[in-house]
């Protein structure tokens, strides 16, 4: 259940496909998610270190929901 | 069960398949009608006439079969390539004793749920000073950042779920590893192999991100992308995009169908002693 949860919270919070092809972060920035805000940064405006900063700062909330699942998946192994 | 409760349930699932069934059906049905059959709305839910166009002109006025053709390669090499390295690595893992072990089965997991949309950018970097990009094999390169760990993953706990008898008795009529391995354990794990086969197909069939990030050139992308650059600014060819959609689906749901009960089997097994 745990596991459940946060494996589709971490794939619903990196998403990129479907927002990408729907709006691409638009109309102005109403539909924006971190995925599609570093792609226009970094490859429509080219500019490389402030896409790659803009994906760290998904990286706090990220390792929260990983070191959840990894603590449950891994429990019986120790 | 009292029946009541049985009805609600069946209503549920009902429910819940229809939720699911419904778009599939969506996308077929709007794939056989006409460009005025769906503007204007008429006949919703058949297709009345019904009528081939949309394939017939999405084979011969796009470059779709080309489209096609790289995913098809892109996604067998990736399989092919993860399978190997997936299956060696589980073995290790799950079979020989060495110094950080247990630490290297749980960093595995952990790069596992890395996610993609992280790393696009630095590997566009690193694959740029390749000289990759613009190329398939720039997804051949990145496809095993997220195939490899999650196979790994689970062929590790298949391997463990094999007794150690069976290996110690290859060993001791006069295998080496290698021979042991490659003929004792892999045919044992083979539904294992199947599942993290078909995941590392599927996975990389479908990957949109890296292969839109990585390839530019006409020639060289593969179908996800394909399909968004049938969308010429407003226009939208939905018959054409629907077509295209159903032969993308097609293969996969193909596969899984055929393969299933090994599919299941596989993670099963897997997942007891993971």
């Amino acid at each position: 259940m745990i596991v459940t949860t946060m494996l589709s919270f971490i794939l619903t919070i990196n998403d990129f496909n479907i927002v990408y092809v729907m709006t691409r972060g638009g109309p102005g920035t109403a539909t924006q998610i971190f995925a599609t805000y570093s792609y226009q940064v970094a490859f429509s405006q080219l500019r490389w270190g402030r896409g790659v900063t803009i994906c760290l700062f998904v990286v706090p909330i990220l390792v929260l929901g990983i070191v959840l699942i990894s603590r449950y998946l891994l429990r019986d192994r120790k | 069960m009292r029946p009541s409760l049985r009805l609600a349930t069946a209503a549920g699932m009902l429910v819940f398949l229809l939720i699911v069934l419904v778009p599939f059906w969506w996308i077929a049905s709007m794939s056989f009608k006409t460009y005025e059959q769906i503007q204007f709305a008429t006949s919703i839910y058949v297709p009345k006439p019904f009528t081939w166009e949309n394939y017939t002109g999405l084979w011969s006025d796009t470059r779709f079969p080309l489209w096609l053709r790289n995913s098809l390669v892109t996604a067998l090499v990736v399989t092919l390539t993860t399978t190997v390295v997936a299956s060696l690595a589980g073995y290790a893992v799950a079979r020989l004793r060495f110094p950080g072990r247990e630490w290297m089965a749980s960093l595995i997991l952990v790069l596992y749920l890395i996610p993609p949309a992280l790393l696009f950018i630095p590997l566009y970097r690193v694959l740029a000073e390749l000289g990759a990009t613009n190329h398939l094999s720039s997804l051949f390169l990145s496809y095993p950042t997220f195939t490899v760990p999650f196979c790994t993953w689970l062929l590790i706990g298949f391997f463990k779920a094999l007794p150690d008898e069976l290996e110690e008795a290859a060993l001791i009529d006069g295998a080496g590893r290698v021979s042991a391995f490659v003929r004792v354990l892999l045919p044992l794990a083979a539904p294992g192999l199947v599942a993290s086969a078909i995941f590392a197909f599927t996975l990389s069939w479908n990957e949109f991100l890296y292969a839109l990030v990585f390839i530019q050139d006409e020639q060289a992308i593969t179908v996800p992308v394909g399909l968004n650059l049938l969308i010429y600014g407003d226009v939208f060819h939905w018959g054409q995009l629907m077509a295209a959609s159903v032969i993308t689906t097609v293969p996969v749901v193909a596969l899984y169908v055929f393969i299933h009960r090994w599919m299941v089997e596989g993670l099963v097994a897997g997942s007891v002693k993971g």
